[in-house]
């Protein structure tokens, strides 16, 4: 008897882990099965979920729970028809950002987005967005906030796109300081990421980089465009180890905390490698 | 003895937690970090279904928490499936065989399994491929969120212990 309950459980197992790798395989890459299956159900719920922590973060400002103080005497429908417009005006806001970004960058062309995960894993302060490739994002893709780059898509299925930020060592971005024009390498670290700071490295050993210069991308290598605001510098050091030299960059936007973002799915020069 | 009826019963009610856990632990803002990390809830909750299940169902039970954890954290399925698998079976296994299910037990069980399972996934997935300043994520991210799985486990397994009672 016992040797027979042995013998399912270890059929069991077989079964399980067997399953384990073919469902690994079918949620390998960008738009799998199994992850696109799995967001299309998902998706709802969390952004149920974010849009009620997104509420309940807003309603905590001073300005807004002294307005809804003074409301709460009125009737609970004026209340409803306040909430909705605050709402409004906060997207109405952030797309103003977008159009005047799109203004100034005719080829852009920007998908806005809102957060609907951040993950106990997601190291990097990485996060998920509640548009995928059914709305043209494509893995690579410049990730921006009114205030400047935040990351790129590294994952994409049908209905959501994971961001690595540019907090993370994954995220690499030529910049340039706009100031004095020295070039550098964008690219996170551990150390810096939980003070939402990033790193530019490889800059000249003569760069005229000082602090508080402004950070923007290069657009060289074709993945950014050119002249997105990374962030400002806030401190500049030497790494001993490869004795090469550095700028701390901190970006404009709390890339810990952001609730909404929009994607650069196509602009002028993307895939276009320049010198 | 378990009667058969009340087991769909059972396995909905841990469905309905495994669905509610997951938006817990990736709605953003919703769980804070305390000293740089949030808990692996999916993770808390299988350990705990393994020690109210037989073996069989506790490996199921993990892989479906597993394989749910690795597609909301933006990967594929894999690491967590597999490990949370393992992990489930053998604490199942010595919870039914070696020793008694009780909350200590458990306790001890998983303050070795919780640390373990963070720890190799840092070695495979930020360790090995050198991601820089990797130590300083070990020390500022991953202790914290093995502490806080742990400390999950506590009010999750009496929930499961009653209703795998009130369903069994």
């Amino acid at each position: 008897m016992n040797r027979f309950k042995n013998y399912k459980t270890l059929k069991a197992l077989i079964i399980t882990l067997v399953a384990i790798a073919v469902a690994g395989v079918l949620s390998l890459g960008d738009n799998s099965v199994i992850s696109s299956g799995f967001n299309f159900l998902t998706r709802g719920l969390f952004q149920l979920s974010a849009a009620a922590t997104a509420s309940i973060d807003s309603a905590s400002s001073e300005d807004i729970r002294a307005e809804n103080e003074k409301l709460k005497k009125e009737n609970a429908e004026l209340r409803s028809q306040l909430a909705d417009y605050l709402a409004v005006k906060e997207e109405n806001k952030k797309l103003w950002g977008y159009y005047g970004l799109k203004k100034e960058n005719p080829s852009f062309e920007i998908k806005p987005a809102n957060v609907i995960r951040r993950d106990a894993n997601a190291d990097f302060y990485s996060f998920t967005l509640d548009i995928g490739s059914a709305l043209g994002v494509q893995a690579g893709n410049p990730v921006i906030t009114e205030n400047g780059l935040v990351g790129r898509v590294s994952r994409v299925d049908g209905a959501t796109c994971v961001v690595s930020t540019v907090l993370s060592p994954e995220t690499k971005a030529s910049a340039l300081d706009r100031q004095s024009g020295d070039a550098g390498i964008i690219s996170g670290n551990a150390t810096l990421c939980d003070q939402n700071r990033t790193a530019m490295s490889k800059i000249s050993e003569d760069n005229k980089i000082k602090e508080d210069d402004l950070i923007v991308t290069a657009g060289t290598g074709g993945v950014y465009p050119d002249g997105l605001i990374v962030g400002k510098v806030v401190e500049l050091g030497f790494n001993s180890y490869d004795a090469s030299r550095y700028a701390v960059v901190e970006p404009y936007e709390d890339i810990k905390s952001i609730t909404s973002a929009a994607v650069i799915t196509d602009f002028s020069g993307k895939g276009e490698v320049r010198k | 003895m378990r009667k058969r009826h009340l087991a769909p019963f059972r396995y909905l009610a841990f469905s309905i937690e495994i669905i509610l856990l997951m938006a817990l632990q990736s709605t953003p803002k919703l769980i804070p970090q305390i000293l740089g990390g949030t808990p692996l809830l999916l993770f808390a909750a299988a350990l705990t279904f393994a020690a109210v299940e037989e073996p069989v169902p506790a490996l199921i039970l993990g892989a479906v928490c597993g394989g749910v954890t690795d597609l909301i954290s933006g990967n594929a399925v894999g690491y967590y499936a597999a490990v949370t698998t393992l992990i489930c079976l053998g604490i199942s296994l010595l919870l039914h065989t070696r020793l008694r299910s009780t909350l200590f037990s458990l306790a001890v069980l998983s303050a070795a399994a919780v640390p373990l399972a963070v720890w190799l996934y840092f070695v495979l997935f930020r360790l090995i491929p050198g991601t820089p300043g990797a130590g300083t994520l070990f020390v500022n991210h991953y202790l914290a969120k093995a502490g806080f799985t742990f400390v999950c486990i506590l009010p999750l397994y009496p929930l499961n212990k009653w209703l795998s009672r009130r369903l069994a």
